[in-house]
């Protein structure tokens, strides 16, 4: 994480810093108001109840999840994780408020969701969800006027991301001119502009390759660090679980349920024991039933 | 297969080609016309429709040129505006036009080799309309007239009766709609539009029919001609003798309408297919607004007015440029 | 005895590559290039007419429609003719535009309404402008309104064909974004929906603009009032009766000059947005 701020603070101009400086410092303000992440939940930022999801087909009504509980608390990353098919991108769907859930409950900052809206500000896995018809700037200002900031203020706060998302040379770029990192920047900046709630992101960084990835992934530790916004993170890579995550959600085969919530806060770098342990761990959760498990098996 | 050697091929190539030539050639000569000057192996008259080309209907029914000429096969058009025949003729299409003084003089001009073999008749033109309040030219302006074209002869009379009521020749060009006499007789008698310049027999149907007559041409022009039977410079060189029997054959028909009536009545008649009756026609060709004679009138005074008004810029200098020979000695104007 | 060791080659391969005959012209910048071809082109033109000197009456040399074009536009009565003929399509396409977009909303919102926009498309759309024009004349009367709905009937169907499919391959991500990020249905539409759906949309105006243009030209010719109010197609009808061939040939230069002026508009308007935008990779115009 240090390494990841120092990357940081050497890319950045004076004039970059002290916009960015400023846009952190209100942002922390803000956060700081909210109560720490270590009380316990009644202040959660998101607060899963016996959610089930599913969709009707021919055959019938087919449940993809089938009761689904926890909370996340404020400034917390929680990473849902689980095998293919298991229902996580559909819980984010119904998080971010596309899809209503057929049971049970999801609040967010202490209100039912029952649409999308800035609140729970989306990052999507295609490069395209971004504006084309938009320069990057104005991908990042214009959802700002959307919800009622000034003209002024919204380019001044999207410049202020930009920079923290490392782009603020690209700022009069059109997307079709960004690489596919490049694109995924633009679009968390966007998402943090917003504010939200909580950020939900659906596996990201799934069509970069391997090292834009693991790049991206210490640029948003870094970002969130400085933001200190909740996460709700989806994807199918146990080291990007352990890597970006403080507690990691692991669901099982649909109609799934939760398996377990394991707390990786303490795991340590990469080439520890216990991270290797975790690994292992959440490998063998994450298996198949009567699938032959491979616990050292590397994918990213 | 074997080849054939190649001076061999050439040979017979030729031969082939010369034999084709040959028989092209005696083909031709076996069906020759009659005679010098006699008219080509087929024959094109076109004209429009209206009983002033009652005097080419006779000739149609009566099969003068074909008996004449048993070896010509003749062709009878007709055709929807003076603009498609003189386009016709232009393209040698069609080998006798007849169409008005307009056509005639406007191709003249632009230098369409051609004059009246055989002027068809005198005609009042009448500018007809409907509503009761169109009562004079003045009337007109920002109306609706219906003419056969831009450069008919009934252009040049509304813009003669615009120049001499309204001051400027063009002055009705805006609202001039160009349309063929039948349809713009239906589009007066519904409303369509707001008067029509037209001709025998159109303006008496649509005088039965409730129009009202606004104008009429020879007050402006006097007692002019109205249609009239054109060919060109090289078609008469190329068949003179049958030009001359043309303009024989359009008098005898001429004579035939002013002597018994009665009978070319029944001709058009058949020859419109039943409708209008009998009666009717006898009417109609018996009206002094149309009069039956190889005689032109007005030539030089229509194409002084077209001169002036820029529709042409060449003058004739007298009658007899627009005519050809056989039409000297009626002394025309 | 071999004759090398290398595998033997297909004949094509086995030739020296020869470089293009022409690379100076390829070379020469585009402008250039046209010019030289069109003078050229004139200039066979031009050879015709003084070899085999045809009737005056069918056919006009290069300097004749030269100079008819100059006296044209000199005189105005090209430059009226061109506005209005411009006039009546510009309405013409924009009541077809419009029918279009509320006929693409109906299709775009309801089942019904997409039904009945696919079969009013496969009827309507194959006919041609002119063959509704008497048709038209009869309920409009003979002025330009019976015009403007011959012009119409040839737009609406192809504007709303491209607007539907440009709706319709909408990336729903980014319709998600819209939605994500708080937009009204109202916004959604005109600030996702409409620019997303854009190079279907000027594709289906260019389309629009192709098949208007060419039918009222064609009503024009059927169809016209003399004087001022002619259109083009009715100068060159005029020109004709009045047996002036060179204006003849005068007003189809000028309508094929218009027709080079307004694809190259179009090339503009695309180069500014939607290739500017990446949404599509080359205007189809040059």
């Amino acid at each position: 994480m240090v390494y990841a701020y120092l990357c940081y603070k050497s890319a950045f101009s004076e004039e970059g810093w002290s916009r960015m400086s400023s846009t952190l410092s209100r942002l922390r303000q803000r956060r700081d108001a909210l109560p720490d992440a270590t009380l316990a939940g009644t202040d959660a930022v998101l607060s899963v109840s016996n959610v089930q999801l599913g969709y009707w087909t021919p055959e019938g009504f087919s449940l993809a999840v089938e009761d689904v509980s926890f909370e996340v608390r404020p400034r917390e990353r929680i990473i849902v994780i689980g095998p293919s098919g298991c229902g996580k991108s559909t819980l984010l769907k119904a998080i971010a408020g596309f899809i209503a859930p057929a049971g049970g409950s999801i609040d967010v900052a202490g209100r039912r969701t029952l649409s999308p809206g800035p609140d729970r500000a989306v990052v999507f896995q295609e490069f395209d969800q971004l504006f084309p018809w938009r320069t990057v700037l104005d991908n990042v200002a214009y959802p700002l006027r959307v919800n009622r900031r000034s003209r002024s203020e919204a380019a001044s706060a999207a410049r202020g991301f930009l920079e923290l998302a490392g782009l603020a040379h690209a700022a009069d770029r059109y997307p079709h001119q960004l690489s596919g990192g490049m694109k995924q920047r633009v679009a968390i900046a966007r998402a943090l502009a917003l504010e939200p709630a909580i950020l939900l992101m659906d596996e990201p960084f799934g069509s970069l390759d391997a090292l834009t990835r693991a790049r991206l992934q210490g640029e948003l530790n870094g970002i969130l660090d400085r933001t200190h916004t909740t996460l709700l993170f989806v994807t199918h890579s146990i080291d990007e679980a352990l890597v970006l995550g403080d507690r990691v959600v692991v669901l099982g085969n649909a109609p799934s349920t939760v398996q377990e919530l394991v707390d990786v806060r303490e795991v340590g770098a990469p080439d520890s024991p216990a991270y290797a342990d975790m690994r292992r761990r959440l490998r063998r959760l994450l298996a198949h039933e009567g699938e032959e498990v491979d616990e050292d098996a590397v994918f990213v | 297969m074997q080849r054939i050697p190649t001076g061999r091929r050439l040979a017979l190539v030729l031969t082939l080609i010369v034999a084709i030539a040959v028989a092209a050639l005696a083909a031709t000569v076996a069906f020759a016309g009659g005679g010098p000057g006699g008219p080509p192996d087929k024959l094109v008259i076109a004209y429009q429709p209206g009983i002033g080309y009652a005097p080419l209907i006779v000739i149609k029914d009566q099969r003068w040129i074909e008996k004449r000429y048993p070896g010509t096969q003749v062709e009878w058009k007709v055709l929807a505006s003076g603009a498609a025949i003189t386009d016709g003729v232009i393209k040698g299409d069609i080998h006798v036009g007849a169409g008005g003084v307009g056509p005639l003089l406007v191709g003249w001009a632009r230098g369409v080799d051609w004059k009246y073999i055989a002027p068809l008749n005198e005609g009042d033109l009448w500018l007809m309309a409907k509503d009761p309040s169109i009562r004079t030219i003045e009337d007109l302006r920002g109306k609706r007239i219906a003419m056969p074209s831009p450069t008919s002869i009934q252009a040049m009379v509304l813009r003669k009766m615009a120049q001499v009521k309204l001051g400027d020749a063009r002055a009705l060009d805006r609202g001039i709609i160009s349309m063929d006499h039948p349809d713009a007789m239906q589009a007066l008698l519904t409303g369509q539009i707001d008067a029509h310049l037209t001709s025998p027999p159109f303006q008496f149907q649509e005088k039965i029919r409730g129009a009202h007559v606004v104008a009429k041409s020879y007050s402006y022009f006097g007692a002019h001609s109205f249609l009239g039977a054109m060919v060109t410079q090289k078609f008469y060189d190329e068949h003179t003798a049958f030009s001359r029997a043309l303009y024989q054959d359009v008098q005898r028909a001429m004579d035939m309408i002013a002597k018994n009536p009665d009978k070319v009545a029944k001709i058009l008649q058949q020859d419109a297919g039943g409708t209008p009756t009998n009666r009717q026609f006898k009417q109609w060709i018996v009206n002094p607004a149309l009069k039956y004679t190889t005689r032109p009138r007005g030539l030089v005074r229509f194409a002084a007015f077209m001169n002036r008004i820029g529709v042409i810029n060449r003058m004739p200098s007298s009658w007899r440029d627009l005519v050809f020979p056989p039409v000297y000695p009626t002394k025309g104007s | 005895m071999q004759s090398s060791s290398s595998p033997a080659l297909p004949a094509s391969l086995s030739q020296p590559v020869r470089r293009p005959r022409v690379v100076g012209w390829g070379r020469l910048p585009a402008w250039l290039r046209f010019s030289l071809l069109l003078a050229g082109l004139i200039g066979i033109w031009q050879a015709y007419v003084t070899i085999k000197s045809p009737d005056q009456l069918l056919f006009a040399s290069p300097r004749d429609v030269g100079e008819a074009f100059v006296n044209g536009w000199r005189d105005g009565a090209l430059a009226s003719a061109t506005w209005t003929t411009v006039k009546v399509l510009a309405v013409g396409i924009g009541i077809g535009a419009g029918i279009a977009v509320v006929l693409t909303v109906f299709a775009t919102l309801t089942k019904l309404g997409d039904d009945l926009l696919t079969l009013l498309t496969s009827i309507l759309n194959p006919l041609p402008g002119v063959a509704v024009l008497p048709l038209a004349l009869l309920w409009f009367g003979l002025n330009t309104n019976a015009l403007l709905f011959v012009i119409a009937n040839a737009t609406i169907w192809p504007i709303a064909i491209n607007i539907t499919t440009g709706f319709r391959t909408v990336n729903p991500t980014i319709v998600s974004v819209g939605r994500n990020i708080g937009l009204s249905t109202r916004r959604l539409v005109t600030d996702v929906l409409v620019p997303a759906a854009l190079p279907h949309t000027i594709s289906g105006l260019k389309t629009a603009w192709a098949f208007g243009w060419r039918t009222i030209i064609a009503a024009e010719l059927v169809f016209g009032l003399s004087g001022a109010d002619g259109g083009l197609g009715f100068f060159i009808n005029n020109a004709k009766l009045y047996l002036q061939i060179p204006q003849v040939f005068a007003g189809l230069v000028t309508i094929a000059a218009l027709g080079v002026v307004f694809e190259t508009l179009f090339g503009v308007i695309e180069r500014r947005t939607v290739v500017r935008w990446g949404m599509k990779t080359v205007p189809t115009t040059k």
